[in-house]
């Protein structure tokens, strides 16, 4: 199919320019834009002076007291931590979750596995921000999981679980947004695997725990990798939900940058950020290509 | 492990219906066999007989509808695959792919929990057995299709199985390779001393390699018996017809003696038999009589008279066709070796059709 633009490099370039171009405009140029607003002087009117500063980056360890002098602060270290933290723990859940979800799928007829798989995606449909507000509806004071105590008498008219604005709620929120994109390439991937091979290992005296611990997981990392990458990656950056179910007590990366722009102006302290959040994300995509080419040598890559 | 009259593998009354019981397919019809310890047993017939089902019953996969089976007396029927000493030979090998050969070797063994000396003497063991010394540490996806089967024997024979069981292990390797891994078949059942319960639909293997054979069609077992059994004394029609090349005469029974027996075609062909029949004048039969026991002989001088309607080289031998007066036609089968007369004759020649002594076989279904 593709041999003829094999054999000319040029032509294969020329073929592919419209995706270069793409890339290059919506991808690079903007990327360059974040990089270079990152190491500028901030303009406290919103944008940037143009000489070259190390502050941005300076303010992500350091604070300046009284007396002008460079303090070490750890508080946006913590939100780092936090966002990292939670972002891990919501990813485990999901595979936790999303795992046998997906192994259910793939054993229907395949009819059914469609139907299924069409439902996973449903909440795509909706918007985030509403599906968001039903959480605190359910969550918040009051809400659905107050009510029944409530109704046995255990609340007075003002008490609650709490469970709203916890470090709970943010990561049963993000769990929620994120378990499609954790299904569905764990689904693909085993979709692909030979279900006689579960057989084998039956046959070779492993019970249903040892036959997915050795011979289903380890045939589909590739696609549990993938599904923690697509998960991980957007629960660090996310704000709507972190903000909505966390408050202002669960402050992540993400809600970090959306206030630097939109609230105090500092561009070049919200590029920084962003800049970090950039290098963790490559850093995991490489982590994910080794990964996936150890799968592929082999035999079975995703 | 048990004496040589223990049953390896008895099935008693077992039925297997796939689906609802409303609108269910029957796989296997109220089997029951015994398989010897330490014997070579095949289970042949066509695709779709039950072979394959019964099999799966053996080790598991599948649940019985109704029925027991018993592995040297013990009940398994409602065992996990897991929970059974048997292991499987899958006609697609099934290796694990995110294996090396000694950790595919190694995994039965492993799930046992067997101790790692154990184990790495086994495995060592057994790639020596089926000569894969030199590739314990590659990978199944690197190997050809002789090189997995091997290991898939290996990987079945490491924890020592009670009874092995072989789905058409050899269906999807090249002729040549197939016929050495018959022989290598053998040796290993030999050599390991464990029973070997053996799948296919290809005659000859079945004939090559079993101590006995379970002809199987419909989800009946037909005929149970030796390669030799089977094949000069078929128990019915389908086991004629299914084994080898064969002649099969509509007749009824005609005049009886002492030592010989009239049998009439329905085209009114008569054959007098020096063989006699237990068979009242008039039954409905069918005679069974293999190529190579149909005889070309002088015109006038055989049982019958024909003609030559078809000739095929094959080789080593050719298969002759000749027609009765009735329109029936038989083949017969002769050796290409050099000077035989036979050679001489043509298409359209007047034949004399005789049969070998005691060649025949009556069939009643």
């Amino acid at each position: 199919m593709s041999t003829a633009f094999q054999k000319d490099p040029r032509s294969r370039w020329l073929a592919l320019s419209p995706t270069y171009l793409v890339i290059a405009i919506f991808m690079a140029i903007p990327l360059c834009i974040m990089i270079v607003i990152s190491f500028l002087e901030q303009n406290v009117y919103g944008g940037v002076h143009p000489n070259f500063t190390l502050a941005a980056y300076q303010q992500i360890l350091f604070e300046r007291d009284f007396d002008d002098n460079l303090v070490f602060d750890p508080a946006y270290l913590i939100i780092i931590g936090r966002s990292l933290l939670l972002a891990l723990v919501a990813t485990l859940i999901t595979i936790v979750i999303g795992f046998p979800v997906a192994y259910y799928i793939v054993r229907q007829p395949e009819r059914r596995r469609n139907l299924l798989i069409f439902l996973v995606t449903i909440p795509f449909w909706t918007n985030l921000l509403i599906r968001t507000f039903a959480w605190l509806l359910i969550l918040g004071r009051g809400g659905i999981l107050d009510s029944p105590f409530k109704w046995v008498g255990l609340f007075g008219p003002d008490d609650s679980l709490g469970l709203l604005y916890t470090p709970f709620a943010v990561v049963l929120g993000l769990t929620y947004t994120y378990l499609p994109l954790m299904v569905l390439p764990i689904y693909a991937s085993l979709e692909k695997l030979d279900f006689r091979l579960v057989e084998a290992a039956a046959d070779l005296y492993s019970n249903k725990w040892s036959a997915i611990r050795y011979v289903v997981v380890p045939l589909t990392l590739p696609g549990i990798v993938a599904g923690a990458i697509l998960v991980f990656i957007p629960c660090v950056g996310n704000f709507v939900t972190v903000d909505l179910l966390g408050g202002a007590k669960n402050l992540m990366l993400g809600s970090l940058v959306q206030f630097q722009f939109a609230t105090a102006r500092n561009w070049p302290f919200g590029s920084a950020v962003a800049v970090i959040l950039l290098l963790f994300v490559v850093s995991n995509m490489l982590f994910y290509a080794r990964i996936n080419k150890g799968g592929s040598t082999q035999g079975h890559g995703s | 492990m048990a004496d040589d009259h223990t049953n390896a593998l008895e099935v008693r009354n077992v039925i297997k219906v796939y689906g609802g019981p409303a609108q269910g397919v029957t796989a296997l019809d109220n089997v029951s066999l015994d398989i010897r310890h330490n014997e070579f047993f095949t289970l042949l017939g066509p695709s779709g007989c039950g072979k394959t089902t019964l099999l799966r019953l053996f080790a598991g996969f599948e649940e019985v509808t109704e029925g027991e089976i018993y592995l040297y007396g013990e009940e398994i029927e409602d065992l996990a695959p897991h929970e059974r000493p048997v292991n499987t030979v899958f006609q697609h090998y099934a290796l694990f792919p995110h294996m090396t050969v000694r950790d595919n070797i190694a995994f039965g063994l492993r799930r046992l929990g067997k101790p790692d000396s154990e184990i790495e003497k086994t495995v060592r063991e057994m790639l020596g057995m089926v000569h894969m010394e030199d590739f314990g540490d590659r990978r199944p996806t690197q190997m050809s299709g002789g090189q997995m089967q091997r290991v898939a024997l290996a990987r079945a024979l490491a924890p020592h199985p009670k009874v092995l069981l072989l789905d058409e292990p050899l269906s999807a390797l090249d002729l040549k390779l197939r016929q050495a891994m018959r022989d290598e078949l053998q040796r290993l059942q030999r050599e390991t001393g464990i029973t070997f319960v053996f799948v296919t639909h290809d005659q000859d293997e079945a004939l090559s390699m079993s101590d006995r054979i379970a002809v199987m069609s419909n989800g009946e077992v037909q005929q149970i018996g030796g390669p030799v059994d089977i094949y000069k004394r078929p128990a019915n029609r389908f086991v004629a017809d299914f084994i080898g090349d064969t002649n099969l005469i509509d007749v009824s029974v005609g005049a009886r003696t002492r030592s010989s027996t009239k049998f009439r075609t329905s085209g009114g062909v008569e054959l007098a038999i020096k063989q006699t029949t237990e068979h009242a004048e008039g039954t409905d039969l069918s005679l069974n009589v293999r190529p190579e026991n149909v005889l070309i002989a002088p015109v006038g001088k055989g049982k019958t008279d024909g003609t030559l309607v078809h000739k095929t080289f094959l080789g080593r031998t050719s298969i002759y066709t000749v027609q009765m007066k009735d329109g029936t036609e038989l083949k017969t089968r002769y050796s290409n070796q050099e000077g035989r007369h036979h050679q001489t004759i043509d298409i359209g020649d007047k034949v004399g059709i005789d049969f070998a002594p005691n060649s025949i076989a009556v069939l009643t279904s």
